[in-house]
């Protein structure tokens, strides 16, 4: 018998209580990540509806596996990871991740600094889901999620040369966007 | 999360990943309210996946259990099927008749007591007026053996009218033919209570004897008894009609209702497949648990039958009186033909098929069961024929079963004759088959060896009924000997257990269609001769090898 016993955290109480299949335990940890989650679902996802049905499948897997959480990394990382794989999954399976060609021109825009601050979230999440999946899927894994064009390879089945491409593509494009949205920015001011 | 060697990130990298870092958005409302939902039928799959897996391996093993009873009651109920009928006959065993003589005489005691006491039911009781007083009282209760039984119902006629006029009643469907079938069951149970059971089978011919064989013993119960059983079996047909529509209904109400249960279970299945795609290896380990198949496996077979070095000659006081060259022709004659036999008897073309029914346990193991035919032969050339000959004491005549090679004369253990003819003639072929009913039970390992190919293993043992053994002669002069299934004059045994192990490859054709094959080895757990100890020489265990193809059909979605 113990006498002394670290006491559980919150978390961890949480934790237990998924895994149990406590339903309250499930819902609070929804309520506790599902804002944060939704975002990630958005930037992987075309539209708002299959973000849902993403974040949907990746939560009950979420109820499904988290007795396999190791609690080697926050909670929240190990949800993440599962958001994007499901994401992954997602478009794979609508064959939304083959090799598209984007009709769109793009600028040679050189890669300097940037400033976000005047953009809404929304404007910003726009941009995102306007790329071409392929392109999308690499930008928010590279930019964002910060793997790096051999992981990012490995996990959609590509060589790293054609991440590194497809990633400057993207990237690229984003930049002119911007710079569109800048230069109507500008036009609106004028005219003002 | 990030990697350690991603360098190279610029302004624009930093700025999305600042700004999308700790941003949030609110889902809709309902989401987690599908979330919920999928959860729960989630759960009720899995539960209900349990409880279907637990169902139909209950079923399977009822299933064997019934096959395994089936043929236990065939293989130790045989011999107490007519003790009565042989209680006649000197050549039956005492043990073999006494249990059922036993049960007869307490039966008898049981009746005996029975009319005893419904004789003295009536306080007031003129002795000669017996057969009167006994059809009184069979009348009025209609149960005079169960007095004996239940004595507080018999003192109390209105409970023994209300336990035998008992009308059906739908709610109870399985009580209707109790009370009806009171009188006999009770008459029958009362005097077993001091009886150690023996077996099932014999009670039940005990049951129907109780019914048949009374008249002879007890011809007052008889008359007393008669009107009650002639009375009852004319509600028999009206009863049995009754109680066949109300099975019957049940049955239909308890199809519709696993139908309902099966069809929800559809529904949810493909509800939870749509809302999760992480499990599809646990939904394939539960569907299409069940498995038909067909096998065809050609073989060798060694009957493994030996006959004795030293056998038949004219041994006996006749034999004295023959010239001494005739019977040192003859014994030369039948050692040359004992020679050709072992020189040239060989397998022949055998061959079994099976159908079997399979049931899936796990992933790799399967169960299996069914039903199959086999057919062994063994060949050999002679050119010798041989006759016996047996004088009938008194008349003088003489007896023969007719000429025969001398394979059949060998395998008697009282081959004794009163004189043997033996004729050298031109050479014919000889043909053993044996045809055996079996009833396989088994287990199989299967391990995937690519996407379409897969590698086997099993084992199992079979009950093998030896339905026909024919010994067939080209010869015109040789007599072809048969011998049935109910043929007590067969020196072969008619119920031969066996073990059998296979292995080999496989490959599905589609996603519930399949093909194996293999070599197959089956060995029989005791020799083709009944009583091997009684034959003069040591007798062997019969085998087979060949090679096992199957066909197997996966029920449900399948496994490819």
């Amino acid at each position: 018998m113990k006498l002394f016993t670290k006491p559980k955290s919150d978390e961890e109480r949480l934790i237990e209580g998924c895994i149990a299949g406590k339903r309250d335990m499930q819902r609070l940890l929804y309520d506790l990540y599902s804002k944060k989650m939704m975002v990630v679902c958005l930037r992987y996802a075309p539209t708002t509806f299959e973000a849902e049905d993403i974040m949907q499948d990746a939560f009950i897997k979420v109820f499904n596996h988290i007795q396999n959480f190791k609690k080697d990394c926050p909670l929240e990382f190990w949800i993440r990871r599962i958001m994007v794989n499901t994401a992954l999954k997602h478009l794979r399976s609508k064959q939304l991740l083959t090799v598209s060609h984007e009709a769109e021109e793009v600028a040679n825009i050189s890669s300097g600094d940037m400033n976000l601050s005047g953009y809404t979230m929304d404007e910003l999440l726009g941009m995102i889901q306007s790329l071409a999946p392929r392109y999308r899927m690499v930008f928010n894994l590279y930019a964002i999620e910060g793997y790096n064009h051999k992981e990012i390879g490995e996990m959609l089945g590509i060589s790293e040369g054609t991440s590194k491409s497809q990633y400057s593509r993207a990237r690229a494009i984003l930049q002119s966007m911007l710079l569109r949205q800048e230069e109507k920015l500008k036009e609106h001011v004028i005219s003002n | 999360m990030s990697s350690a060697t991603n360098h190279n990130r610029g302004g624009l990298e930093e700025e999305f990943r600042h700004r999308m870092q700790d941003a949030e958005a609110s889902p809709s409302a309902d989401l987690w309210a599908r979330i919920d939902h999928s959860l729960t039928v989630q759960e009720n799959g899995q539960y209900k996946r349990g409880m279907l897996f637990y169902r139909q391996l209950a079923a399977a093993c009822i299933t064997l259990l019934l096959v395994a009873g089936g043929f236990a009651a065939y293989y130790f109920g045989g011999p107490a099927v007519a003790p009565v009928a042989r209680v006649g006959q000197p050549s039956e065993t005492i043990a073999a008749v006494q249990p059922a003589a036993e049960e007869a005489a307490v039966s008898e005691e049981a009746i005996a007591a029975a009319m005893q006491q419904a004789v003295q039911e009536p306080a007031p009781l003129e002795p000669g007026a017996s057969r009167q007083s006994m059809a009184k009282v069979a009348k009025a209760g209609k149960e005079p053996v169960a007095a004996s039984i239940k004595p507080a119902a018999a003192t109390n006629p209105t409970a023994v009218a209300a336990t035998t006029a008992a009308t059906p009643d739908p709610s109870a469907w399985h009580s209707v033919p109790a009370g009806k079938y009171h009188a006999a069951a009770q008459s029958y149970t009362g005097g077993r209570e001091s009886i150690n059971a023996r077996s099932m089978f014999s009670r039940l011919e005990s049951m129907s004897r109780a019914f048949t064989e009374r008249p002879t013993g007890t011809s007052g119960f008889a008359a007393a008894g008669a009107p009650a059983l002639a009375g009852a079996s004319q509600e028999v047909p009206e009863d049995f009609r009754t109680l066949n529509e109300i099975v019957m209904s049940r049955m239909k109400q308890l199809k519709a209702e696993q139908e309902a249960v099966q069809q929800k279970y559809k529904a949810e299945k493909k509800a939870l497949a749509a809302a999760t795609t992480a499990d599809t290896e646990q939904e394939n380990t539960s569907a299409g648990r069940w498995s038909l198949g067909m096998a065809y496996a050609p073989s060798y077979f060694e009957q493994n039958i030996g006959i004795p070095s030293q056998m038949m000659g004219p041994m006996n006081s006749f034999a004295s009186f023959a010239p001494a060259t005739a019977m040192q022709q003859s014994a030369r004659m039948m050692d040359e033909a004992r020679e050709e036999h072992e020189e040239e008897v060989e397998p022949g073309f055998s061959f079994g098929i099976e159908a079997k029914a399979g049931f899936r346990l796990g992933r790799k193991w399967k169960l299996l069961s069914g039903l199959g035919f086999t057919q062994n032969t063994a060949r050999s050339k002679s050119s010798y024929v041989i006759q016996q000959f047996w004088r009938k004491p008194g008349t003088g005549k003489t007896e023969s079963p007719g000429a025969s090679t001398i394979f059949v004369p060998s395998l008697s253990s009282n081959f004794a004759s009163d004189s043997l003819s033996v004729a050298k003639t031109n050479e014919f072929n000889v043909l053993y088959r044996y045809r055996h009913l079996t009833v396989p039970v088994g287990v199989q390992y299967e391990g995937n060896l690519g996407k379409d190919w897969f590698w086997f293993a099993g084992g199992g043992v079979a009950a093998n009924i030896l339905l026909q053994t024919s010994i067939l002669a080209s010869s015109a002069e040789v007599r072809d000997t048969d011998y049935e299934l109910s043929d007590d004059n067969s020196p072969f045994r008619k119920l031969q257990w066996s073990g059998n192990v296979t292995a080999g490859v496989g490959k599905r054709l589609s996603n519930n269609l399949s093909i194996a094959i293999g070599p197959e080895y089956r060995g029989y757990f005791d020799t083709m001769l009944s009583s091997p100890e009684k034959a003069q020489a040591p007798q062997g265990k019969p085998y087979t090898m060949g090679i096992n193809m199957a066909l197997n059909y996966d029920l449900g979605p399948g496994r490819r």
